[in-house]
């Protein structure tokens, strides 16, 4: 399967659905939060269909729980593949983390111990999900605010070797990179340096809050200046790779997303990779990357 | 997370923060995304019982009902059914019911899309047949009854105004509309052809109940205009093609 460079994107927030299906922004293409849409039918699937006609879109979930010991949720996984059929997503990720156990779920992206134990588990289970998808799954680093007594190496090497050994890909997000490094006192440049190129398809750009004694990631900001630098860094080693914008919460109006939008592309013709995205963001999709 | 220095966590402390207070912002992330939710899907009891008491509510009502679903959609399931023996609320003793339609409204926001019966498509129904007929209700159209009239109460609660508290039985139909979700009270003789419908009583014996037949006319033109019922295609039928039909339960 391949993963063309889909250009700058933005998540599709409810919000946001009078403004674009009024006006449908020169955008490239558009993330859903792959949960949010996995309903019988209504509104979110109308609005989803329209769009899917005019962008390319790709699934983001946050259910997955790839880490957890918990068994893989059958039920959830036909649902995200009924919905992939729906929507012909250019690809589907979800987080490196766990959502729960013991049949609980936290609704949160838990981050998992850094072991040769919890490669091995994870790995078989990413296996697990694109045997049964019938394609690649992208992984993304979450934000975390703790580290496991267990931990026997850094996130970096953690995500690397799963991404490896399991053949799936990384959905690299920048903020949460930078939000760790405070957290946990690295060097977000080391992160960046270990992840292998060509694992990286997407990344996120996001913005966070400072807590005092820890940055959190609230998505409810605008992106902070230390991030774009990181982002700056990480089009230098990876070059062409598609972009998103995320904002989850106090969400604003659509033209300031997109003035986040524009800066991330005026940043990657600055570092000269390549000149504009290959599709004209315009233009009805014409092409859709499926399985 | 504080009150239990014993516990042992598997979390290393930070130069900034010890690890229980690392883990305490998992579970602050938790509790409050959860209480944003059920704030956002129940704000009719919000209102009624304010930001302090519902927040205790959402505290107590997790210790009962822990999420198991993946889906935080799902996580206010329970709320009408927690509120009905929830004694801090028992002020409100319409509250449970409240929660009921909230929910509800939720329920058929979401539901299954189906292609709605029309006038005309029962304009070809032969005359001979109308006696036989049976109507079956769009997955996102609902007859609920509540013992409050909750649809006032939720309106009056989301102005802000003080609640009505005489108890009154209260049928309601919900449905969804070119994608709004749509409710109304029924007239006692309008709920309960509606209910026959629901349970499968055929079009001759719900108008054998009236004392006139236009009556039921004007019923039937009011529940096609809405949208209640499914229309199914002949099998090898293009949806847009405009072709008898039967009509199923």
């Amino acid at each position: 399967m391949e993963f063309p460079f889909l250009g700058f994107g933005v998540g599709l927030r409810t919000k946001h659905y009078p403004y674009i299906l009024q006006k449908w922004p020169r955008v490239d293409w558009f993330e859903i939060v792959s949960e949010n849409y996995m309903a019988a039918g209504g509104r979110p699937l109308d609005t989803l269909d329209k769009i899917c006609e005019r962008y390319p879109v790709v699934m983001h979930g946050v259910s997955l729980s790839i880490g957890s010991t918990d068994p893989l949720d059958r039920d959830y996984l036909k649902k995200l593949k009924d919905l992939a059929r729906r929507v012909r997503p250019a690809w589907i990720s979800d987080h490196l983390c766990w959502t729960g156990t013991g049949g609980h779920n936290l609704h949160d992206l838990l981050p998992l111990p850094y072991t040769e134990e919890a490669i091995r588990h994870v790995v078989k289970k990413v296996r697990q999900v694109q045997d049964f998808l019938e394609r690649p799954l992208l992984l993304e680093n979450v934000s975390s605010y703790l580290t496991y007594t267990q931990s026997v190496m850094p996130e970096w090497d953690f995500l690397k070797a799963i991404a490896e050994e399991a053949d799936c890909r990384i959905l690299l997000d920048i903020n949460n990179i930078y939000v760790s490094s405070v957290n946990h006192s690295f060097d977000p440049m080391e992160y960046i340096d270990a992840i292998p190129a060509d694992r990286v398809v997407q990344f996120h750009l996001a913005g966070h809050s400072n807590k005092g004694h820890y940055l959190l990631d609230t998505h409810d900001h605008p992106i902070k200046p230390a991030v774009w630098g990181l982002y700056v860094k990480a089009l230098e080693r990876f070059g062409e790779v598609s972009t998103l914008i995320e904002w989850d919460d106090r969400i604003p109006p659509f033209p300031t997303l997109m003035k986040s939008l524009n800066k991330a592309k005026e940043l990657y013709r600055e570092s000269n990779k390549s000149t504009q995205p290959s599709q004209d963001p315009a233009s009805p999709l014409e092409v859709h990357y499926g399985a | 997370m504080k009150q239990f220095p014993d516990i042992v966590l598997p979390i290393r402390d930070s130069r900034r923060m010890p690890g229980w207070e690392r883990l305490d912002i998992y579970a602050n992330m938790y509790f409050f995304r959860i209480l944003d939710s059920l704030k956002e899907d129940f704000p009719g009891v919000l209102k009624t019982i304010g930001d302090d008491r519902f927040h205790h509510l959402t505290t107590d009502y997790l210790a009962r009902h822990f999420p198991s679903h993946w889906s935080l959609r799902d996580v206010g399931r329970f709320l009408p059914s927690f509120l009905k023996n929830y004694s801090p609320t028992k002020k409100w003793p319409s509250l449970s019911d409240l929660a009921r339609f909230e929910w509800a409204l939720i329920e058929a926001f979401d539901a299954a899309d189906a292609p709605t019966l029309t006038e005309e498509d029962i304009k070809t129904v032969r005359p001979d047949r109308w006696p036989g007929l049976r109507f079956c209700f769009v997955p996102s159209c609902f007859l609920m009854n509540f013992s409050w009239p909750v649809d006032r109460i939720l309106e009056k609660a989301m102005k802000g105004k003080r609640l009505p508290v005489r108890r009154e039985k209260t049928p309601l139909v919900i449905w969804r509309k070119n994608l709004r979700v749509c409710y109304r009270s029924l007239p006692f003789q309008e709920a309960r052809l509606l209910s026959g419908i629901e349970r499968g009583e055929s079009f001759g014996a719900l108008c054998a109940g009236l004392p006139t037949a236009p009556r039921m006319a004007s019923y039937l033109r009011d529940w096609l205009q809405a949208g209640f019922f499914r229309r199914r295609e002949r099998e090898g039928t293009a949806r847009s093609a405009r072709r008898p039909m039967r009509m199923v339960r």
